[in-house]
């Protein structure tokens, strides 16, 4: 785990002491795999375990704030049979144990929220998302706050340090920005965002970006991003969408989108200097079910870029059998100008039976439009048997086995615990005001 | 190594094992007919009478079992205790509630006349076992939530959403590739979304430093649009190609580096074999790397995105082989007076 990583779990730790968590949601997996790694030609045996906890604190109660929450999210690993010198696995590792053996860990959310001034005022402190417009979703270690003004018109503002993921070089150095929205409903908002970022010293990012959605009926939706760079001065990315229901059985969406593939990278990419050109896709996404059972969902969309035009799209069925079955099936595939591409099948179902127990099995096959490795096609079969073992305790045991143009065969073995709960510690006397009740029709 | 996995694969088993076996306890039920009660005209205040003055739900307003001793004594001293605990061995008291409503019972008491009936459409019953809480249903008879609604103003009567099962599916719709589309609809409904779902929803994808792909942590999950499912690695290169915005909102370029350092594909990788076609250095070949760095850089970032020992800057800076690599209007954005200002520049303009 990294020094930030401790530091921002320590802060949220620190917060909290005061506090005594009425409620806690915890999830808890324990994941033991076993399978063949085909690296360069060569096949290792890799048996990593995973450790994944995630827990939610609310009903918190310091005064002055109210709703207080405390998210926590962390996992470690460790993975065995890895050569040390020559595996992604143990390159990413915080430490090796052995010549073949090491692990590694994470917090992925630490953080304290609550609401302040009759909850007027959000805050947000320690390692978090921070989520719309210019932000699209951005990892930081740091502050978020959220106002509302009057009425609709609300103001975000944040500032901290992007995450870095474990095994890449720096995303930044600080990040700050700010959104300024307008919700005219629960389905209906505006906003106008910034997004300033420093790495190395220099800019990484300078974004102003407009996004929207309006219902304008119960059947027509509007939604809209733009999102412009000002350090360029160009549109990195354009969306448009329009999602229609004529009948409740049936979704339609028609959208459009542009973007500039370089303006994704940091400006202070090298390789941010390049290129400039765009690329247009248009298409539609539908999802229609006939009878209540039965779930139809189709996509189609043409992509330009000055090297000529390409396609994807896909058909995905399933059928509910009353409660207990579902089977489903679905084609994809995707052409590119230079007729590269690839087609992929799939045939699925998942059952429950004795009650407590529920099997699944998921075949799918893929072909390429050109050979890889000198071969075109590769399989997955995939079963799992899963266990209710108690409330909120499950088992998983899956069972997997592929061939492609990396490897002829491959078998892999897993088995999973699940822990899900929410533990209510005390009953007590409220030490909250109840809010106030809403009006009563007349 | 095996001995290894061996152990590893016994602690796992043991960890299940003790942890099935610790919490194996039901506990006890009591059993309330209120239906009986009811009909033996037993008012609710008889045994709830502390629910009368209440402004929260957070205390338990369920009678004491000295409440029921004042007519029913005489069955304990009997040793009747099945008639009210399904397991008397292991007899407890109620259990805790974990309430998602913010509620006064005291208003709407004085409201409805002290009868409950009116919210309360069916009570607790030996026989019958599901949810008895009044639904929404019941609080919208007199309450007009539209505003609060369409204002996402959801926190004055629920405690909590992120634990409640039902989703506004009417104005939200989760259907078809929603894994694919959600982004969307989420850009411009952040607090929407943060209704229903805590961040700790979305780290399983959207977390920096994952341990494992959803995929594979939930491999039961076989309906799920997973982006990466099944055997992901030969057609990953072609998704890249289709649409590479999308892999960069997640993947940092040193993300695809060390996989493909692994297996040799990177000019520094342990034994480095070249990936690329034959003809990509010659700008004569239908192959050449120019028009497909241009129509999209991003995907040489992966392996050449080492700021200053970049490959790319050995035949592309000033005076190199390859030429000005910037398109067409780059200089009028950025002038030259920028180089000195950017130390990136010098990485070519030296």
């Amino acid at each position: 785990m990294s020094r930030r990583s401790l530091v921002a779990c320590a802060l949220v730790m620190a917060a909290g002491v005061p506090a005594r968590a009425e409620i806690v949601d915890a999830t808890s997996t324990t994941l033991l795999s076993g399978h063949a790694d085909a690296r360069d030609g060569q096949i290792y045996t890799v048996v990593p375990v995973y450790e994944m906890v995630s827990l939610l604190a609310t009903d918190l109660s310091i005064p002055y704030v109210d709703d207080v929450r405390i998210e926590l999210s962390g996992w470690g690993q460790g993975v065995f049979g890895s050569p040390a010198d020559n595996t992604n696995n143990c390159k990413f590792a915080n430490a090796s144990i052995s010549d073949n053996a090491c692990v590694s860990g994470d917090l992925d959310l630490g953080n304290i929220q609550g609401k302040l001034l009759k909850r007027r005022v959000s805050f947000k402190l320690g390692r978090q998302f921070v989520t719309g417009g210019a932000a699209r979703i951005t990892q930081l270690d740091g502050l978020s706050l959220e106002a509302k003004v009057i009425g609709g018109l609300g103001l975000q503002a944040y500032g901290g340090v992007p995450v870095t993921p474990r095994f890449a070089e720096s995303r930044g150095d600080a990040v700050g920005g700010g959104r300024l929205f307008y919700r005219f409903s629960v389905t209906s908002e505006v906003g106008l965002s910034t997004l300033y970022e420093l790495g190395a010293g220099r800019l990484a990012r300078d974004d102003l970006a407009i996004d929207g959605r309006y219902k304008v009926l119960p059947q027509l939706t509007f939604t809209g991003y733009a999102l412009y760079s000002l350090y360029e001065m160009r549109i990195a990315e354009a969306t448009a969408a329009a999602t229609i229901r004529p009948v409740s059985i049936l979704d339609v969406t028609l959208d459009y989108r542009r973007v500039a593939p370089d303006l994704f990278l940091p400006r202070n990419s090298i390789l941010s200097v390049f290129s400039q050109e765009t690329r247009d896709e248009a298409g539609l996404w539908v999802t229609f079910h006939p009878i209540t059972n039965l779930r139809i969902y189709g996509d189609y969309h043409l992509v330009s870029d000055d090297t000529g035009l390409g396609q994807r799209g896909g058909i995905k069925a399933s059928y509910a059998f009353a409660t207990w079955a579902t089977l489903g099936g679905e084609g994809r595939f995707v052409q590119l100008p230079n007729n590269q591409g690839y087609v992929e099948t799939r045939l699925y179902g998942n059952g429950r039976f004795a009650e407590r127990w529920t099997a699944t099995l998921n075949l799918s096959g893929v072909w390429l439009n050109q050979d890889l490795n000198g071969r075109d096609w590769s399989y997955t079969a995939t079963a799992t048997l899963g266990c209710e073992l108690r409330p909120g305790w499950r088992a998983v045991i899956t069972a997997m086995a592929d061939s492609g143009p990396f490897v002829d065969g491959r078998l892999e073995a897993m088995a999973k615990l699940v822990y899900n709960g929410s533990q209510r510690f005390h009953e007590s006397t409220p030490t909250t005001p109840p809010a106030a009740q809403p009006e009563v029709k007349k | 190594m095996i001995r290894r996995a061996a152990v590893v694969t016994l602690a796992f088993a043991s960890s299940c094992a003790t942890l099935i076996i610790a919490d194996t306890w039901e506990g006890d039920f009591i059993k309330v007919p209120h239906a009986r009660h009811a009909g033996a005209k037993v008012d609710c205040i008889n045994c709830h009478e502390d629910v009368y003055d209440a402004q929260s739900l957070d205390a338990n307003y369920r009678p004491a079992e000295a409440k029921c001793m004042e007519c029913h004594q005489e069955e304990k001293d009997k040793g009747n205790c099945i008639m009210c605990h399904t397991d008397p061995k292991r007899a407890r008291a109620y259990p805790k509630r974990d309430h998602e409503v913010k509620f006064a019972h005291k208003p709407h008491i004085e409201k409805v006349k002290e009868d409950c009936s009116v919210c309360h459409k069916s009570l607790p019953d030996p026989s019958r076992h599901k949810d008895y809480a009044p639904a929404m249903a019941s609080c919208l008879r007199c309450h007009n939530h539209r505003e609060d609604y369409d204002n996402g103003r959801c926190n004055l009567c629920h405690n909590d959403l992120s634990r409640y099962p039902l989703k506004p599916v009417a104005d939200f719709s989760h259907q078809g590739n929603w894994v694919r589309e959600h982004s969307r609809d989420a850009r411009a409904s952040v607090a929407t979304c943060a209704t229903c779902h805590d961040q700790t929803f979305c780290a399983d994808c959207h977390a920096k430093t994952v341990a494992t792909r959803v995929e594979i942590k939930y491999s039961e999950k076989v309906a799920s649009d997973f982006i990466h499912r099944d055997d992901y690695v030969p057609r990953h290169m072609l998704d890249a190609k289709s649409d590479p915005t999308r892999c960069a909102r997640c993947h940092g370029t040193s993300f695809c580096d060390n996989c493909h350092t692994a297996q040799n594909l990177t000019p520094h990788a342990a034994n480095p074999r070249d990936p690329h076609p034959a003809g990509w250095a010659f700008p004569a070949s239908p192959q050449f790397h120019g028009p497909e760095a241009r129509s999209d850089i991003s995907q040489c970032a992966p392996c050449h995105d080492q700021g200053p020992r970049s490959i790319c800057i050995n035949c592309h800076k000033v005076g190199g082989i390859g030429g000005n690599p910037h398109p067409t209007g780059f200089t009028d954005r950025h002038p030259h007076a920028e180089i000195q200002k950017n130390g990136m520049c010098l990485y070519c303009h030296q």
